[in-house]
């Protein structure tokens, strides 16, 4: 236990240390930042708490009052419980698809860190335990995104004091009782799964259980509280009371039900000796399962097309990395959740598609340059110069967003029945794209090392902040100049249709031309090549 | 082939590299030594073009670097002392694309990247190179250089990483290779390897290329011993007494 709590220990002043270097580096202009990491985490999480957690909990738990009086028909529970049954299952399912990858990739198999590990004189249990640990800790913000359900549900049914403990060592069985079963899967699973495979899933999973998290935070809501929420709940009864699903033993649980308790913490306690069991036999080793193949019989398939090796092999790599699925499907789904939901028009649809395609083109581009550092000095030995590598990621960038763009406003006049005139405007945001795409290159490569170590986190910081400002402006010259130059909503004279499109745009393109141009020459790319 | 002049690199008010003067012919196998920090891998990445120099010439196969770059880049071969490449490649993906972006007859290498494969026992080619250790990245990173079979080879470390049989392979291509006129510059810290392979020995220390030539040369130029690594010890300014001394202490 000891050796545990000195590795737990040393992980937060790891965690805590990154984030100051990080912080240190770029926000705050290079000064060195003097504040204890006991007080960060105390911050961060007093700021989720304040911001976040108590607001929600409180509107929370006025939808579980109305709730509460009506009873779930066929079942022991009332309409508030089946929500709650509902929201355990989501937290069940989302941790599942969370931690078994990222298990099979963080803990069984093999990496700097474990291999150190094991050459210390540390009981194999404790670094099985720490790895366990830390996997909690990268999913845990997904249960604390629900942690206003259940403090909502507490409130609303006045839970007496000394059941809050029972309450909360209910929910820690739960999510202990998820651990297990997925450590138990993962240690299954890895026999198939390679470190690659399983580190790809991880990013999928982990970017699926954000965008789950944005539409539950969109939708429930506004089902919870509407005047028909019952009548909607009724068809998730059968989910939410499924005898079989360790999130109805949860809620049978938080009932006092005997049953469900004895399932819940007998088969916690099972799963924890599951983990104990796996721990004592803990080592790592699945990454170097290779199928071997005669040599010669390997087939060298050329990738020459219309866009070169260098578009191919870079559309490969970004295609497989798991980041990349976040940063596609956003730009997309997000502008259309609001447009669906009727909370906005067109034209904020419009800008907020601008403007996330433009931020996110230049995240991709960094993202691509990440991949050329990763490989460096192979790659700066290519016979290619530094700008026609810079702007084949720009190429790919600004094309993806640039269909993300066109079908956002297929969709959106699908649904509106209105502007298809803003097709017009495809050729202006390609360009933009393009340009922030470069920006974004340039962006990353100039980051200080520290900051630039994987796909996305170029664009964190004081880099991000600059993009999103960029982004915001751009598509404010570009998207929302020409909506309002060429929608008829405005009844404005043609002299100012035509100021605003397609003027507006053409100087936005030429002002962030004038602002790049000095940054793309090839002496300078090689340059930031030669410093990142 | 290989020529600099008054070449010199700095970093901030560091001198990596100082006033470097070398000259190595076709066909010779030219050894780069110096301890760590001397100033060799700053070399190498200077006459590969990955650094610019800070003042000086480059010259590969008679050709400015600095106006031929992409040229000479396509021309010549270059193992780096850390074999990394694309992590979400599979090994044939990269030697696919390194194939396409020197553009070279797809048979010829093919057939030639066969062979390396077959001696330096590459099997591995199906999956990422992310998951390769660094031996396997080595190896493969050797091979996608010698397919192209270029005039002139850099070789930063070549053999760590390496098991016997593929080092031993290794420096049998290399002797082979300078045999039918290939030039190539190696840096090594195994000092045997050095004495056995190369005809001319450039010992580089603080940035300043202190002694030059063959084995006898070397000792001409003052440094005291039978052996490569006495030479280079004693040129180098390491005190054998002082050495046994804290050994000893240890």
């Amino acid at each position: 236990m000891r050796e545990l709590m000195i590795l737990i220990k040393y992980k937060f002043k790891m965690w805590s240390e990154k984030s100051r270097r990080v912080k240190s580096r770029s926000l705050l202009t290079r000064k060195k930042v003097n504040f204890p990491g006991w007080l960060l985490w105390l911050l961060i999480g007093g700021g989720f708490g304040g911001g976040f957690v108590v607001p929600l909990s409180i509107l929370m738990s006025r939808a579980f009052k109305q709730l509460n009086a009506i009873q779930a028909p066929g079942t022991a529970f009332s309409m508030s419980e089946i929500m709650l049954g509902m929201y355990g299952f989501m937290i069940m399912l989302m941790l599942l698809l969370n931690d078994v990858p990222s298990i099979v990739y963080n803990v069984v198999s093999e990496n700097e860190e474990t291999s150190l590990l094991f050459s210390l004189p540390i009981k194999r249990s404790v670094i099985f335990l720490l790895k366990v640990f830390e996997i909690l800790s990268g999913t845990s913000l997904i249960f604390a995104f629900f942690l206003p359900f259940l403090i909502g549900y507490a409130i609303s049914i006045k839970m007496a004091w000394y059941l809050i403990p029972i309450y909360i060592l209910d929910v820690a069985a739960f999510v202990l009782l998820i651990m297990g079963i997925s450590s138990i899967i993962a240690a299954f699973v890895a026999r198939f799964m390679s470190s690659t495979t399983a580190k790809r899933l991880n990013v999928i999973m982990y970017t699926m259980s954000i965008l789950g998290v944005v539409a539950i935070f969109n939708i429930l809501p506004g089902k919870m509280t509407s005047t028909n929420a019952a009548g909607w709940l009724k068809n998730y009864i059968g989910l939410a009371t499924h005898p079989f699903l360790p999130s109805t033993w949860f809620l049978g649980a938080v009932k006092s039900e005997p049953r469900y308790i004895i399932l819940l913490y007998g088969i916690c306690a099972l799963s924890l000796w599951g983990i104990w069991q796996l721990s004592s036999r803990y080592s790592t080793g699945i990454s170097r399962k290779y199928k071997k193949k005669e040599i010669g019989k390997v087939s060298i398939a050329s990738n020459k097309s219309l866009f070169g090796p260098l578009v191919n092999k870079d559309l490969k790599l970004l295609l497989r990395e798991g980041n990349s699925l976040f940063l596609f499907i956003y730009p997309l789904v997000f502008p259309l959740i609001m447009l669906f939901a009727g909370s906005w028009n067109s034209a904020g649809v419009m800008l907020m598609a601008g403007f996330l395609s433009l931020d996110y083109s230049a995240v991709i581009s960094g993202g691509l340059c990440f991949f050329e550092i990763q490989a460096y000095p192979t790659s700066a030995l290519l016979p290619l110069s530094k700008k026609k590598i810079v702007f084949a990621k720009a190429f790919i960038s600004s094309s993806i967003y640039t269909t993300i763009y066109i079908i956002t406003i297929l969709v959106a006049l699908f649904i509106v029945k209105s502007g298809w005139i803003m097709m017009l405007t495809v050729p202006f945001v390609f360009v933009a794209l393009f340009e922030m795409a470069i920006y974004g290159g340039v962006a990353y490569l100039s980051s200080p090392k520290n900051i630039s170590a994987n796909f996305q986190s170029a664009m964190k910081g004081t880099n991000g902040l600059k993009t999103a400002a960029i982004g915001g402006l751009i598509s404010a010259g570009i998207v929302l100049s020409s909506f309002f130059g060429i929608a008829n909503a405005l009844k404005l004279s043609m002299f100012f249709r035509i100021l605003l499109f397609p003027t507006a745009p053409i100087v936005t393109i030429i002002a962030f031309w004038y602002f790049l141009k000095d940054k793309v020459t090839e002496e300078h790319l090689k340059e930031m090549f030669e410093k990142a | 082939m290989i020529r600099t002049r008054n070449l010199t690199k700095k970093f901030a008010e560091k001198i990596a590299v100082n006033n470097l003067n070398l000259q190595i012919d076709a066909g010779e196998i030219y050894g780069f030594l110096g301890p760590n920090g001397a100033g060799k891998t700053t070399t190498i990445k200077m006459l590969t073009g990955i650094l610019y120099p800070t003042s000086g010439e480059i010259s590969i196969m008679g050709k400015n670097i600095r106006k031929h770059e992409l040229e000479i880049k396509r021309a010549i071969g270059v193992v780096p002392d850390e074999p990394r490449m694309y992590h979400d490649l599979r090994g044939k993906e990269f030697v696919s694309f390194i194939m396409d972006i020197y553009d070279v007859d797809r048979e010829e290498a093919k057939k030639r990247f066969d062979e390396i494969c077959d001696v330096f026992d590459i099997d591995y080619l199906d999956e990422f190179i992310g998951e390769y250790s660094h031996g396997m990245s080595q190896k493969l990173m050797v091979a996608t250089v010698l397919m192209r079979k270029p005039k002139v080879l850099f070789l930063d470390e070549p053999t760590v990483g390496l098991d016997a049989r593929s080092a031993r392979v290794l420096k049998m291509l290399l002797r082979k290779y300078a045999d039918e006129g290939s030039t190539i510059f190696m840096t090594t810290h195994i000092l045997e390897i050095a004495e056995k392979m190369c005809e001319r020995i450039g010992i580089i220390n603080e940035g300043d290329l202190i002694a030059e030539g063959t084995l006898d040369e070397l000792r001409a130029s003052g440094g005291k011993g039978e052996h490569l690594e006495d030479i280079f010890l004693s040129l180098t300014g390491a005190n054998d007494e002082e050495m046994k001394e804290i050994v000893e202490g240890l």
